[in-house]
């Protein structure tokens, strides 16, 4: 199935061997295999939280458990989602500890929020508006299809989920968006709702 | 198949559609549903605008070095086995060194709390108690066996010190799971110049002794923490140094009043205000 896939790794064999050398116990593998997810690690998990503690704590623990569990990893998958994998379990355990401790209160943490439309928002504001009343499961599921390019099945490997449910994510995740449309004449996205052609 | 199935796969294939992941005949089949179907060509129109937004970059790049590094201690204090050659795996349980706690779970291993760096039991792997069977040979392997188990024993508490001493200082590894969480110690805040490379705020920040732990704030406010035993005041003068440092604050009080920034502390007055929210003055950049 081809397909364009510019946000992976463009050497997924370059992933595996490193693997194999942090079964090892090669430290220096994981170095290599950590700089390479680093910045696509950072992007997807700011999409939840803005803070930077937070983001290199998941990021860490992700790539502690990589050093620790390399041998577990099954050749028939793929390198990618099953790092990715690790990262979106990761965070949203960390998310949960964060609201079960109430330690901080972010007003872009994760918490729902039901969206207020205006007409005088911008193409940009609507958006992060309405992210802000997405749930973590689909706005991670939001960033990976559109932040990284994984496709329906590679979405289902990473959140564990069926395809289904990656599905419905998307579907509820547009719904939810559709709400905090600038309402343009009273009409939700009457028009060419963000001047996309 | 009546029309609200068909709408409801149709709208199902739009996101793989968008992102250019979608197979080829099931694209043919929605494009040949979209020329004739107003309502899907708006919800794919909805669908494209929140992958744009999503499509560019976020605004701040973190650097990887710095957070390396700090893995990096993590797996030294968990007394992870690095080799250069390939050995035996390094799996979760194994200890560093003998009569030491190892990490019971992948789970636990991942917390570098003080309950990982328990110190060994009295007479753990049987090498502190000297073996019945050496008095065969009489008082001589007697004393060997137990001067092994002293050395033994010695150098179990050694390493046991040392995970204690590695954890100990590393208080801002904690993380929100801890019972006590605990902030990394901030010592300055600082605003950079928007056009400062990712490059060269590292090296400025390597230069100062200084590390990001949290920021950038909406208004660009990066809290940052020493990573050396350098004073303070030497860390903020290194920062202030650069033109590309557009503000740089003290989180305490300095020792001498005249801490650069107008600042509305006291002179003259000996006793710290106490302002752990930061310095009080007319420089503090909103938080």
């Amino acid at each position: 199935m081809p397909k364009p896939s510019p946000a992976k790794n463009p050497t997924p064999r370059g992933d595996r061997e490193l693997l194999k050398a942090i079964v090892a116990g090669e430290r220096r593998a994981l170095e290599e295999l950590y700089l390479g997810y680093h910045r696509r690690l950072a992007r997807f998990l700011s999409r939840l939280s803005p803070r930077y503690e937070l983001i290199e704590e998941v990021i860490n623990d992700t790539f502690l458990v990589v050093w620790q569990s390399a041998e577990r990893f099954r050749d028939a998958s793929q390198v990618s989602t099953w790092i990715m994998g690790i990262a979106y379990r990761t965070a949203l355990k960390s998310l949960r500890r964060q609201k079960n401790h109430q330690t901080a209160v972010s007003l872009d943490s994760s918490s729902e929020q039901s969206c207020e439309p205006a007409s005088e928002f911008e193409t940009r504001d609507w958006l992060q508006q309405g992210f802000k009343a997405l749930s973590d499961e689909q706005r991670l599921t939001l960033e990976l299809a559109y932040g990284l390019g994984y496709s329906l099945e590679e979405i289902a490997a990473v959140t564990e989920a069926p395809v289904g449910t990656v599905k419905a994510r998307m579907f509820h995740a547009r719904e939810k968006l559709r709400q905090c449309l600038p309402r343009l004449g009273g009409e939700a996205g009457s028009e060419n709702p963000a001047g996309v052609a | 198949m009546n029309r609200d199935t068909e709408h409801a796969e149709m709208t199902e294939l739009m996101p793989w559609y968008v992102n250019g992941t979608l197979k080829t005949a099931e694209t043919d089949r929605l494009e040949r549903h979209l020329a004739v179907c107003a309502v899907c060509r708006e919800d794919l129109a909805l669908e494209r605008s929140m992958a744009a937004g999503l499509a560019n970059a976020p605004a701040v790049e973190y650097l990887p070095g710095p957070a390396l590094r700090r893995l990096n201690e993590r797996l030294d204090a968990l007394g992870t086995k690095s080799v250069t050659t390939p050995a035996t795996p390094a799996t979760p349980a194994t200890p560093a060194a003998p009569g030491v706690a190892g990490p019971a779970a992948p789970d636990a291993a991942m917390r570098p709390s003080p309950s990982v760096a328990s110190p060994p039991a009295p007479g753990a792997p049987g090498t502190a108690l000297p073996k019945v069977t050496g008095l065969r040979s009489g008082g001589g392997r007697w004393l060997l066996a137990a001067s092994f188990a002293a050395v033994a024993l010695a150098l179990a508490y050694l390493v046991a010190a040392r995970y204690q001493a590695a954890a100990g200082p590393r208080a801002d590894y904690r993380t929100v799971t801890t019972s006590a969480p605990s902030v990394p110690a901030t010592a300055i805040r600082a605003v950079f110049a928007p056009n400062l490379s990712v490059g060269e705020l590292e090296r400025l920040l390597d230069e100062a002794g200084l590390r990001i732990v949290a920021g950038p704030t909406e208004a660009g406010v990066y809290s940052l923490a020493a990573t050396t035993e350098r004073p303070v005041s030497a860390s903020l003068a290194a920062l202030r140094r650069h033109e590309s440092v557009r503000f740089a604050e003290s989180t305490e009080p300095l020792p001498s009043s005249r801490a650069g920034a107008p600042s509305g502390a006291p002179s003259g007055d000996a006793a710290p205000s106490g302002a752990s929210g930061g310095a009080p003055g007319a420089a503090t950049p909103p938080n």
